[in-house]
């Protein structure tokens, strides 16, 4: 049977332009779909020396540029009880690194994070932070100083007292601060009675013969104790001899354990308290404090210099990933594959890591 | 009005409509061996559901006619009432040729059903169609010779009677009578009787031996005087000339051994592969929508998040498994299946109705070729492998785009990174793949199921015009659709 010249034409053109079509599906699914065999080129590691660290069975692997921003460049296998393994992607640059590079492992948390950004983005970092802080402090003593501040005053107050006293009350506080009590030597209560109890004496006399007076004379109110010792702590005398005797009593070791465990008392009092997360509701959608707070120092870009970001449509792998991990809750180690000039960088920072050590390359 | 010399003895012949009018009652017919007769009668009265009685398509379509009569032939009878009467090889008024097959595959696919062709019938064939290449398609061959291959064809079923509906429909003077001429010669030399419904008579009066008029007034047949036949068939014999042969071309030869009639199967499930799987404009188009899923799905994933610059970075990994996930088990199918339908479903039902109108399902099945069981199988059979195909095939392709419009907004990333993460929920384990490769089997095969049996239905359904093809022809896409939608949303419930 023979077609018409035309017709021919026709289905000869449609199944080539089918065929063209077919083949091109067929070179875009060998170019993007996964293959079905391993990757033939792996490197068995071991650590260099022995380590508590536990590694997930399956990880990225990173290496850097010279900014020390990363790029993916395999995977890390460590399943129980078999050899680690490095299977690096087939870039030039990742098979280079998984042959050259030194390998190790790290905690994946923001120390590493901190250890990769470059003295020039700490510094701006350090900058942003102090700024915000700066702006965060004088927003709120502005909007404390506010009238509107006054409806909260009242609970601020109850809920600081009654962590005050909790914390107060709590037999270890008080072992504590009897212990660092005992720490004070003599010498040093008699440097700071040195200074107060002149003052005192003077307060007292003085307000002790206003007091002898006042009993011939009707119409005058007596000084109680309680204005006697106020008076004597506010005198410029008192608090300028105490800003330079107290420091160095309140530094030493014992002193400083009960503040410490003294101060986490009352903060763990002060969360308890039923009635702190309905003040932080009624603060936080209050919006007479928000519009004190303005917007002039938000921390603007912190999260992206943190994370390492040179656009905002850029992706640092790493960062991700630790982070990742620190929002799922989960701890980690992860490899990276550094230069001697990148390990001597990190390893300031971030500590010297777990060296993995190349036992046999596949 | 039974011959002497009679081969077909049609008695007490009468058939009512389904809606209950009587065509014709108690009729009696005889036909002699190489005799031609004529029937005649006005417009509606029922001269094609004769000859339809005849040739066992009466009621083929479903509708309830009744017949009663008996047909006596060659020592068997038949009460048609009860019985099929195929005993007539029909020659349709629009030659309901098969379109899609050359001048030969129309002759071979009978040949092949009829499991030997009588050589005295293949030299006459030869004889008729000595001008028409056998290759050439039926579309491009005149109307007198679509009519010769319809005749062929005819003859090649080797039935007992020759009937023909209205043959000079549409045809000029000079080409009626050289179709006359050649129904009277073919009636001779194989001495079979033929009955013809015509409305013009003038050209076919002079070749009749004898004339039945059809009378729905009284609903019976009787004979009227041949009276001008016999004088205009002495003239014609004389002063016609033969058709003339072509002069410098050497006669076509037309080879009709029969073979096995399944190459016909695969005949038509190769062709349909071509339309409903391989056809250059389907692949392309499922292939751009593949495309533009998978750029959408990533540019508008990454491009437009509400989570701001720097989360883009941290849910990035999360983010490339989510949209790969839903790219490859949901959009992709759904879109590939959806685009599928919608062509196919046009398609077949175009096809199909075109048949329906054009009488070609009742050609073959008068020819005893089973042609609604080759294309719906064919049809089957490819919309399943389509679905398939394409499903694939647009994978691949999303895949792609993806891939690249990643690489656009992620510059410098390597490629791993994208295929481990987009991949990720199947490279997990063995068994994932093979789950979420069950469950979009299952849905592509539901939807072809679907949609194929939808199209099938209504376009194989009776079709009166053109329009009611159109009709058809949107609503196979609506219901295809629609069932496509339904499937892959009920499918997807019941998969997460």
């Amino acid at each position: 049977m023979t077609l018409a010249a035309g017709p021919l034409r026709s289905v000869v053109a449609s199944r080539f332009a089918s065929l063209i079509l077919v083949v091109l599906a067929v070179w875009a699914g060998l170019a993007v779909l996964p293959q079905r065999a391993s990757p033939d080129q792996a490197v068995v590691l071991a650590f260099a020396a022995a380590q508590n660290i536990s590694l997930p069975p399956d990880s990225p692997v990173f290496t850097f540029d010279d900014q020390l921003f990363s790029h993916q460049c395999g995977r890390f296998l460590a399943p129980a009880g078999q050899p680690m393994r490095l299977f690096p992607y087939g870039e030039t640059q990742c098979q280079t690194a998984a042959a050259t590079a030194i390998a190790v492992v790290y905690p994946a948390d923001i120390r590493l994070l901190w250890a990769l950004l470059t003295t020039e983005e700490r510094n701006e970092f350090s900058s942003s932070l102090r700024d915000t802080s700066y702006w965060l402090r004088q927003s709120l003593t502005a909007s404390i100083g506010k009238s509107f501040f006054e409806e909260y005053r009242p609970i601020v107050r109850a809920i600081l007292q009654n962590a005050l006293e909790r914390s107060l009350a709590q037999p270890q506080v008080r072992e504590a601060i009897e212990r660092a009590l005992r720490t004070v030597s003599s010498n040093d209560v008699d440097r700071i009675l040195a200074g107060v109890v002149p003052v005192a004496l003077e307060r007292v006399e003085t307000n002790l013969w206003n007091n002898v007076r006042g009993w011939f004379n009707p119409g005058s109110e007596p000084v109680g104790a309680g204005q006697i010792v106020a008076g004597i702590l506010s005198d410029p005398r008192v608090r300028n001899h105490l800003y330079t005797t107290l420091p160095p009593v309140l530094s030493n070791p014992a002193m400083a354990d009960a503040a410490v465990l003294a101060a986490a008392e009352f903060v763990a009092a002060a969360i308890d308290d039923p009635r702190l997360p309905q003040l932080l509701q009624h603060l936080l959608t209050d919006r007479r404090l928000t519009q004190g707070l303005g917007h002039g120092a938000l921390p603007e870009g912190m999260p992206r210099k943190l994370l390492k970001l040179r656009s905002p449509t850029d992706h640092n792998p790493l960062s991700a990933y630790v982070l990742r991990l620190a929002m799922h809750g989960h701890g980690g180690s992860v490899a990276l594959l550094l230069s001697q000039a990148q390990y001597s960088r990190v390893s300031a920072v971030a500590g010297r890591g777990a060296m993995l050590s190349v036992v046999k390359r596949q | 009005m039974t011959g002497a010399r009679a081969v077909i003895t049609l008695e007490g012949l009468s058939i009512t409509t389904p809606g209950g009018r009587v065509l014709v009652e108690n009729a009696d017919v005889s036909l002699g061996p190489g005799e031609v007769v004529l029937l005649v009668g006005p417009s509606g009265s029922g001269k094609s559901t004769i000859i339809n009685a005849l040739s066992g398509l009466l009621g083929a379509d479903g509708a309830h006619w009744q017949v009663q009569g008996r047909v006596h032939l060659a020592g068997k009878d038949y009460d048609l009432a009860q019985d099929v009467c195929n005993i007539g090889g029909l020659v349709f008024q629009n030659n309901a040729l098969f379109d899609d097959l050359s001048a030969a595959g129309n002759a071979r696919i009978t040949a092949d059903h009829i499991g030997s062709v009588d050589p005295a019938i293949a030299e006459l064939i030869g004889e008729l169609l000595h001008d028409v290449d056998p290759g050439q398609n039926v579309a491009s061959l005149s109307g007198g010779q679509c009519q010769r291959v319809a005749i062929a064809r005819t003859l090649l079923a080797n039935r007992d009677v020759l009937l023909f509906d209205e043959p000079n429909s549409g045809l000029d003077k000079l080409a009626a009578r050289r179709l006359a001429q050649l129904i009277r010669k073919l009636c001779h030399q194989m001495g079979k009787p033929a009955l013809i419904v015509a409305h013009h008579v003038d050209d076919l009066l002079p070749l009749a031996d004898r004339v039945l008029f059809l009378d729905s007034a009284r609903r019976m047949l009787r004979e009227l005087p041949p009276d001008r036949a016999e004088v205009d068939s002495a003239l014609l014999c004389e002063t016609l000339p033969s058709e003339p042969r072509a002069q410098t071309a050497a006669p076509y030869s037309w080879k009709l051994k029969p073979h096995s009639p399944w190459r016909w199967q695969f005949h038509y499930l190769n062709e349909y592969f071509w339309i409903l799987c391989a056809s250059p404009m389907l692949l392309g188009y499922v292939m751009l929508g593949a495309g533009i899923v998978g750029f959408v799905s990533i540019w508008f994933g990454f491009n437009y998040d509400a989570l701001g610059d720097f989360v883009r970075s941290v849910v990035h990994d999360d983010a490339l498994m989510g949209i790969g996930f839903i790219e490859m088990t949901v959009v992709v199918p759904l879109i590939s299946c959806l685009l599928m339908v919608a062509c196919n479903n046009a398609v077949i039902t175009a096809d199909l109705g075109n048949r329906v109108l054009s009488s070609q399902f009742r050609a073959m099945s008068n020819l005893g070729i089973p042609a609604r069981r080759y294309i719906y199988v064919s049809v089957g059979v490819n919309m399943m492998l389509a679905g398939l195909l394409l499903t694939v095939a647009s994978g691949v392709i999303a895949s792609f785009t993806s891939y690249q419009v990643w690489r656009l907004i992620f510059v410098g990333q390597p490629y791993e990174l994208w295929m481990e993460n987009f991949f990720r929920e199947f490279l997990r384990s063995e068994r994932a793949l093979m789950v979420h490769g069950a469950w979009t089997l299952f849905k592509v095969a539901a939807t072809a199921a679907v949609a194929t049996a939808s199209a099938l239905m209504i376009g194989g359904k009776r079709k009166e015009s053109v329009i009611s093809i159109n009709h058809a022809i949107a609503r196979s896409i609506i219901i295809g659709a629609s069932a496509t939608l339904v499937i892959h949303a009920v499918v997807a419930v019941l998969q997460f």
